[in-house]
Formats: C-alpha cells, structure tokens, sequence
C-alpha cells in the first residue's frame, strides 16, 4: 500500500519552533538559531557561531 | 547553529512523517569517518517514539582543531518514522543537540496542526559546555530537558558551549523573552579562558544580571556556578592555562547588585568564582561535598523536604 504524503510549510505553516528565535532560510531549507537574528553583529569569534 | 534543545512541534493524526535533513559535521583529515551527527528524536504525547542517527550531509574537513575548514558540501538525507499511534496527537521533533542541523522538508500522510497551548511553565537557561551538552546521548538526554520534564516545565535552553562569557547580547536575549524561570550557569568559561580580572568581573556579572532583571523583575532567578569542573575545583583562578598563567587571583564578585538580588538564588557548585561566601546573607552555601550533585531543580524546587519550591523562596535583603 502506497502512503500518500504532504509536505507541511515549515515557516508560516501549523508548525511551530521551539528553542530557535531566529529561523534562517538557506538555499537548503530552515537553520534555526537558537539566538535572535541580530546578536549575529555582536560576536565575532567564530568559535560562537556553532553554539549558537 | 549547533541546535541544543531545539525542536519542531505540532498536532497530528499522521501514522507516518518523513523529515528531511542536511547536517554539518566536522572531520579531521586523520579521521576514517566524520564527527558522530547525533540523534533525531521524535516524541509523541511527550513519550520517545522515534530515535534516528541524523544522516551525513555536510562535511567539514581540517586538518586539526582550529585549523581552516573546507566545506564538503552533500546533499540531505531522509528520516521515516512510521507506526504512529492512531488518532491526534502531540508531536515533537528534536534536533541533535551536536550538529548544526537544516530542517529541508517535513511530509505526513495526515493532517497537521498547531499545537495547543499545554500550560507548561517556560524556563529559561543559559549556561556553559555542561549545560549544551553535545555529549548526551540524545538531544531530550540533556541535562535541561530531563529536569525540565521532571519539574513539567518547558526549557529554553541558551548555553553556548565555551561561551559562556556574560555576553551582553546574552542577557539582552534572555530580558526580551518571555519566562517563568530563569537559570544561568557561570564561571567555567569565564575561569578557564580568564576572561576576566577582579576588576571587571564583578562589573560585568551585575550588568549581565540588571540587564536580564530590566525584562524581568519579579521572575526568579537561579545564579549557580558549575556543577564540576575537577581541573579547576581547587583552583580560584583564572586558571593556570590562561594568559597571566598565575591561577592565583582572588575574583570576589561582591554582592548582587540592588535589582539583581531580588528573587535571586546563587548556588554554589564545587568550581566557584570566589571565595568561600558561607555566611553572607542571601547567597546560598554549597552543599557538603559528598552531598554536591547536579541537583539543580529550578522549576519545582530543590530536594524534597530541604528546600522550597524555587518560586517561593525569596533571597533576604542584605544588610
């Protein structure tokens, strides 16, 4: 039996992030980050841009 | 962008979805395989349902640590979790909390819907490497999650692993956010890259904290120092691998500062910034050693039977 399956909205849709205040849009999909948008500006070390 | 206790949540009546990822992971050019992905784990009505190795995708490669990464760059993979229970249900997809990790698709052969507001209290933690947790199991196996679940309330975790340096953007963060609870786990970071002298430490605690109290002012708040740290517990520091090389300086932190000590709980763990404090009002003692656990119980309280619960205790005024 063939399941049939619907893609569901990632961003904007029923579902909901948790955890993430920033939800990047990459060329692949959504990288949620767990920090807003704007602190991006305020590190520089790149040893934060993972942990964040 | 690595996702500690960050996940998807909805309603649904599907028995099967399908999610799509791309991770980054590192791997050392001597290493026969990349770093471990870590886990996608899937709950249901707050139950383990599902537990997938999340799929190789992209990966960087570097000669060592700290060395200049080169992307490999790979295309995402596919999870199936299928045989969910019949009917509408609570769902929760949680991201490792190892690999940076883009959620590319999310397919279900039902109905999606926004999940109900579940009443949980939200906590809000930030906090050190201990705290993120890459070395869990799973991403709902950190330390967080589990006390979350244990207290019913939902975490929010902000740790930053080897990061945990009283960033401003860090406090302004957790000011803007709404909150029940609010933990912060200090000093490891700070001691182990000596971050800080007894000149600007004290300083920088208190802004961090009157920041955080100008969102919040009435929200308790949990101020503990690390759970362990075995290099650096008979050491006050900064410690000995940091650029004075000394390990000798005293950090007193001083007192909370007039808005930070309101509903504010310091716990002291056995790697503490300071002096021994016993006896100052309003700052709790560590426990004795053999008693010195990670027992941090921030949305219910502590030990049963020792303490209040957290919202009930209130830090008396200091003199």
């Amino acid at each position: 039996m063939t399941v049939r399956m619907r893609m569901v909205p990632l961003v904007g849709g029923p579902v909901e992030w948790l955890g993430a205040l920033d939800l990047e849009t990459t060329p692949a999909g959504v990288m949620p980050r767990r920090f807003p948008a704007w602190t991006k500006e305020q590190y520089q070390d790149p040893s934060v841009h993972g942990p964040t | 962008m690595i996702p500690s206790g960050v996940r998807l949540v909805f309603r649904t009546d599907a028995r099967t979805l399908e999610f799509e990822v791309l991770t980054s992971t590192a791997r050392l050019d001597g290493d026969p395989r990349p770093r471990p992905t870590g886990m996608l784990e899937l709950l249901v009505d707050g139950a383990l349902a599902g537990r997938r190795q999340a799929p190789v995708g992209n990966v960087l490669r570097m000669a060592g640590p700290g060395a200049v990464q080169r992307l490999v760059a790979d295309k995402p993979g596919s999870v199936r979790v299928a045989g969910l229970p019949r009917g509408m249900k609570n769902v929760e997809l949680w991201l490792p909390q190892q690999t940076p990790t883009e959620l590319v698709a999310l397919r279900a052969d039902g109905e999606v819907l926004a999940p109900l507001p579940d009443g949980r209290r939200r906590w809000v933690h930030h906090g050190s490497s201990i705290s993120h947790c890459i070395e869990a199991d799973g991403p709902t196996g950190t330390w967080s999650v589990v006390a979350a679940v244990l207290a019913g309330a939902e975490v929010i975790n902000l740790s930053q692993a080897g990061n945990a340096l009283l960033d401003p953007y860090v406090a302004r963060t957790t000011r803007d956010m709404p909150a029940d609870l609010i933990s912060l786990k200090v000093g490891i970071n700070i001691v182990a890259l000596s971050a800080f002298r007894l000149r600007t430490f004290g300083p920088a605690l208190h802004g961090f904290l009157d920041t955080i109290r100008d969102g919040h002012p009435d929200t308790p708040l949990l101020l503990i120092s690390p759970v362990s740290c075995p290099a650096l517990e008979q050491v006050p520091g900064p410690a000995a691998t940091g650029p004075d090389g000394t390990g000798r300086e005293d950090r007193r932190p001083g007192r909370p500062g007039r808005r930070g000590r309101r509903r504010t709980v310091a716990y002291g763990g056995p790697c503490r910034a300071g002096p021994d404090r016993r006896g100052t009002p309003g700052v709790r003692s560590p426990p004795p050693p053999s008693r010195r656990t990670n027992t941090a119980r921030p949305a219910r309280g502590g030990r049963p039977g020792r303490r209040p619960p957290l919202h009930r205790r209130r830090v008396p005024p200091h003199g």
